[in-house]
């Protein structure tokens, strides 16, 4: 008997969380690289980053199991936050003679942001988790989680950020965000409601046009890091 | 032990072990960083094998967790021994490397070997301790050690970068990261197990004996650094390999300071000179940044003469206020006062450890005039990157002396963004001057010229052979070969030969324009 081509619940989700931890360290390394040119301090801007994104993804993690939030949903918003996260942070740039107050409420926001996307990405193995029940698939997770944030790590480094730009490089990885929740409802992970599928076409519309316009927003981020004064 | 009690020990446990794993792999990355000057591709690359080899180590995991405790102990202490010999191993392998002349790249790629084999012990842990917490369908317990497990690694990035990288070598980071490993070993069989008391003592004595062994490692830094410094100026002269492998040279001096952004190296060693027509070796004073040369103490004069000066014998400019973006070892700022009519100068610097060695080193005070003590300088620290958006005064002339760039972090200082905020600083009537490598065939001059032109510059200028500078200003200043400079006819010898050289670079390629957002001088 032919083997059937569809694949198993367990690849689906597997496939699913390779693609959101490739994304997860993008959009760490995106916002961490956006801060350093917001706020200065590279190598501080890179810890600060990644010690609240890990302790945010802890955060995620510990109330996972209170939140009644679908998948779907936590990807519509990590793709949301992930794309209007960083031109966030570097529209503070473009801010003249900030206050101190100034200063310390867009650190706040940023870093705020930061935090609310470690949460939500904190949230994608234990709900991952629920789809998968053994021991072995659980770990096999892992595995894969560590996989994609191994090639997000060397494909961010040497071919995103050199050859794309971060402006760039923001839209493709908001495009790759984006095809997870569409996965999730062409896949049957989930079941999502007519209206949530209308909204997430609604945004992935959005972010395709973005992401083929990306002259015109490498063009505005760019004019956001040069004083207007 | 109640059975909540040795839950509750486990999520202690999935804290420090991550904590430490982590650790390891930050104390790499930063060690490859100050070794090779790039630091975005040492983070990059050792965070990326790193993450592989957990994944690695969670699949062979999955095989079996018969024994998960003794099961974990064993990779606990696993990961200590390897982690503890880390950064030798990266030590033996740069100097390898160093002296075949293989490139830092090729060098990064090989030393990930080592990021790959923590990071497959590190992978067993997750795992483990998943089957040790959790009983059937518990996903509160998963959940919390999962969470814990990010904190841990989380409270370790902050102690990495703020605690041990500013205190202690990259060996001696691991060592503490190793006993903690290993105390953590023994602790976790003392409470679950607690009969295992022989076992207790053998890793504590080990632990012990390694914190013992800590006082050793000054020794093995210091015969790393000699030999690296050794080769260093032996590759310099251009001696053969077989000979530069006989010839180390122990009494080499290297005095490093770290800071929170770098190391910096004094370097007292062996420099081929010219002395009445004929090749000598001497002994001079060095300033190295994360292993790249930056000045020879006591010979920086002439360097520093030609960039501060032949802007302004070029243009006539004779400044009042200016700024100097970099230079923290005083030396620009120190030649820039001979001029007379200069009120003030603002120094702005990163890294408040470099100020300090060029205010109270004897070394630098004798060279720099004691110029951090002119009530006319100064100093800001602070990103000049972030100083040019923000500050509102205005400058005669500003002079940028800062690293080449190497990675992501220095580009920024050499894009559209950061050129079009500094000449936001400037009057109509004033000049920018960077030193810049022009005369490489590695098409950087290019971009540099252009992204100058981007800025708004309309007049841009390269200069020099040996050490080479860029100038640039607006429509309003000429720069010219003949203009006449109080300061520069004490000089004149020196800037007539000088003044052949200069070259008029208008020409502008907008796909060679640097951007802060966009990378293009990296990897040259």
């Amino acid at each position: 008997m032919m083997k059937s081509l569809m694949p198993t619940n367990t690849t689906k989700i597997l496939i699913v969380l390779g693609l959101t931890a490739f994304c997860s360290i993008c959009y760490e390394l995106l916002i961490g690289q956006a801060i350093a040119l917001t706020f200065g301090g590279t190598l501080s801007a890179y810890t600060l980053t990644i010690g609240i994104f890990l302790f945010s993804m802890g955060v995620g993690s510990l109330v996972a199991n209170r939140v009644t939030v679908g998948f779907f949903e936590i990807e519509l918003l990590i793709t949301i936050l992930g794309l209007a996260a960083p031109v966030l942070i570097l529209s503070f740039a473009s801010i003249p003679e900030m206050t101190a107050f100034q200063l310390f409420a867009s650190k706040l926001v940023s870093f705020g942001a930061l935090s609310v996307l470690g949460v939500l990405t904190g949230l994608e193995i234990p709900i991952a988790f629920k789809y998968l029940s053994g021991n072995q698939d659980r770990t096999r997770a892992i595995a894969i989680d560590y996989l994609g944030s191994f090639a997000a790590g060397l494909v961010f480094a040497f071919v995103m950020f050199p050859d794309f730009g971060l402006p760039l490089s923001i839209l493709v990885v908001s495009v790759l965000n984006m095809a997870v929740p569409l996965l999730i409802v062409f896949l049957g992970i989930e079941k999502v409601s007519i209206v949530k599928k209308a909204a997430g076409l609604i945004l992935a519309v959005i972010v395709v046009a973005l992401t083929l316009s990306h002259g015109l927003v490498a063009k505005t981020l760019s004019n956001f890091l040069v004083s207007a004064k | 032990m109640n059975n909540q009690m040795n839950k509750n020990v486990l999520y202690f446990f999935a804290f420090i072990l991550a904590f430490c794993s982590i650790g390891y792999e930050f104390a790499i990355a930063r060690t490859l960083a100050e070794m090779t000057g790039r630091g975005s591709q040492a983070q990059a690359m050792t965070i990326a094998f790193y993450i592989l080899g957990l994944g690695i180590g969670a699949h062979f995991a999955q095989k079996g967790t018969t024994a998960p405790l003794r099961q974990l102990v064993l990779v606990e202490t696993a990961v200590a021994g390897v982690g503890a010999i880390s950064i030798f191993c990266i030590q033996i392998l740069h100097l390898a490397m160093y002296s075949l002349l293989i490139n830092d790249k090729v060098f990064l790629i090989s030393a990930q070997s080592i990021s790959v084999i923590v990071g497959i012990l590190s992978g067993f842990e997750l795992p483990y301790l998943l089957a040790l917490v959790r009983t059937a369908n518990d996903e509160r317990r998963t959940n919390l050690t999962l969470g814990l497990n990010y904190f841990g690694s989380m409270i370790a990035a902050i102690a990495c970068n703020y605690l041990f990288f500013p205190n202690l070598s990259g060996n001696q980071t691991v060592f503490a990261f190793a006993i903690l490993n290993l105390i953590s070993a023994a602790s976790l069989l003392a409470f679950i197990e607690g009969k295992k008391v022989r076992l207790q003592l053998g890793v504590a004595f080990v632990a012990f004996a390694m914190a013992f062994f800590v006082r050793f490692i000054v020794k093995i830094d210091r015969t790393y650094l000699q030999s690296f410094y050794s080769m260093h100026a032996q590759v310099e002269a251009g001696i053969p390999l077989l000979e530069r492998l006989e010839s180390l040279d122990s009494k080499i001096g290297v005095d490093r300071i770290r800071t929170p952004y770098q190391a910096i190296d004094f370097v007292k060693r062996r420099f081929m000179d010219v002395k009445d027509g004929s090749l000598i070796y001497v002994w001079a004073d060095f300033l190295y940044i994360n292993g790249q040369p930056q000045v020879q103490i006591g010979k920086e004069t002439v360097y520093h003469e030609l960039m501060a000066h032949t802007p302004l014998a070029l243009t006539g400019i004779i400044p009042k206020n200016v700024l100097v973006l970099g230079g923290g070892d005083g030396f620009l700022a120190n030649e820039l006062f001979r001029h007379p009519a200069i009120e003030s100068i603002t120094l702005v610097e990163l890294d408040s450890a470099m100020v300090h060695e060029a205010s109270t080193r004897s070394l630098l005070t004798e060279s720099n005039g004691r110029v951090f003590n002119n009530p006319r300088l100064r100093v800001v620290i602070q990103d000049a990157y972030v100083y040019v958006r923000t500050a509102q005064d205005k400058f005669d002339a500003i002079y940028i002396d800062l690293p080449f760039p190497f990675d992501e972090d220095l580009n920024k200082l050499y894009s559209v963004e950061f050129y079009s905020n500094v000449r936001r600083l400037m009057k109509p009537s004033s000049v920018m001057t960077l030193d810049f490598p022009i005369g490489k065939s590695d098409g950087t001059s290019g971009i540099i010229f252009s992204t100058l032109r981007q800025a708004g510059f309309e007049a841009v200028v390269g200069y020099g052979t040996i050490d080479s500078f860029v100038s640039a200003a607006g429509e309003d200043v000429h720069f010219g070969k003949s203009t006449a400079h109080p300061l520069i006819s004490e000089l004149s010898q020196r800037f007539n030969v000088l003044r052949d050289d200069i070259s008029d670079q208008s020409e502008f390629d907008p796909r060679l324009v640097n951007s802060a957002l966009k990378p293009l001088l990296v990897g040259h």
